[in-house]
């Protein structure tokens, strides 16, 4: 199995699993149900992690077929770039998806603000995501591009941004200390949760450590955000990384770790001086052991795959 | 833009942007955690 497989493999769920996860929001808002709210807010954000593996196998899969005959590198880079745009959109979703489930934890509703946010964003995502994958449906199938050009308006967005960000001087090393930032801010928060549930610092409360869960969450997103430019900047140099697949890998894994600390009740109920059920316990290890292994991943893409 | 100051602005400007976004989520619940107990 190479990345054109996983690409294959992957690329529908974006844009069915946004119609399953925007449906059941929109009827939860019908039917005023609380659960499947919550239920629906997982699949938003459950999907916009898995676009990130979709996105990324993209660039393998365009690399096994750009010298094929019949195939069109203008249309490979259009929808590329189309992609890139509904992935933006889609981790937004799943970010604000992410701080509603949050939010549900605390104050037991959702506010306003964050339904009409998460409505706008999941339809602009959907939007787009579904005309990325059209354009990749045309790439191969020549029946459904008949009577139409090969070139749409976006042109190669994705290759734009790639250039800004390997021909700017200051770009990547910004991108490299942002990273960081991200990195410091994320396990900083998450470590502390973490560890609190294994016992450590047993007079506080977990609902006082929850409350910084969303700096984790910035943390995260600003992760996401640079690690993204990294790789539209030179894809050529994760793509056949095998570091670099363990760690966006694990990366998704640790992601949805962490919405067992904003969805489950277990560890919510855990008040100052007691000690947290075993499952809570487990969720707290694996998470510890995920995101270390994130770091590894990260640190070692020069030494045990090719990258810089 | 130079290379230095290139990336001192940006990471800072950034950086400040999280840092205020996280400060105003964080007050806003809050505020209404409070509010909620109050009711």
């Amino acid at each position: 199995m190479d990345l054109t497989h996983i690409h294959l493999l992957l690329n529908h769920f974006p844009t069915i699993g946004y119609i399953i996860g925007g449906g059941l929001f929109v009827l939860s808002l019908i039917t005023k149900s609380d659960d499947l709210k919550r239920a629906s807010l997982v699949v938003l954000l459950g999907i916009a992690l898995m676009a990130i593996p979709t996105y990324m196998s993209g660039n393998g899969a365009a690399d096994a077929i750009k010298s094929l005959p019949g195939v069109s590198k203008s249309l490979i880079e259009t929808h590329e770039g189309v992609a890139l745009e509904a992935i933006v959109f889609m981790l937004f979703t799943g970010v604000f998806a992410w701080l509603g489930l949050w939010q549900f934890r605390r104050l037991a509703r959702i506010p306003a603000w964050n339904v009409a946010a998460i409505l706008m964003l999941t339809l602009v995502s959907l939007v787009l995501m579904a005309r990325a994958s059209n354009l990749g449906g045309e790439i191969r199938h020549a029946e459904i591009r008949a009577g139409q050009g090969t070139v749409t308006p976006e042109g190669a967005l994705a290759r734009t941004v790639g250039s800004f960000v390997t021909d700017t001087p200051w770009m990547w090393p910004t991108c490299e200390t942002l990273h960081f930032v991200g990195l410091s801010l994320l396990c900083g928060v998450v470590f502390l949760v973490d560890l609190r549930v294994l016992g450590v610092m047993k007079g506080v409360s977990f609902a006082s450590l929850h409350r910084l869960l969303p700096w984790a969450a910035l943390g995260f997103g600003l992760n996401i955000g640079t690690g993204m430019l990294f790789f539209v900047g030179i894809p050529g140099q994760y793509i056949h990384n095998a570091a670099f697949y363990w760690k966006i890998g694990l990366a998704m894994l640790a992601g949805a770790n962490a919405v067992y600390f904003t969805f489950f009740d277990e560890p919510w109920f855990l008040g100052p001086g007691e000690d947290a059920p075993l499952t809570a316990k487990i969720a707290a290890v694996s998470a510890i052991v995920l995101w270390v292994g994130v770091m590894y991943c990260g640190s070692m893409l020069p030494f045990l795959g090719n990258s810089f | 833009m130079t290379l230095v100051v290139g990336t001192i602005l940006w990471v800072v400007v950034i950086t400040a942007a999280v840092g205020i976004i996280g400060y105003a989520l964080d007050r806003s619940t809050a505020r209404q955690e409070r509010q909620e107990r109050q009711e």
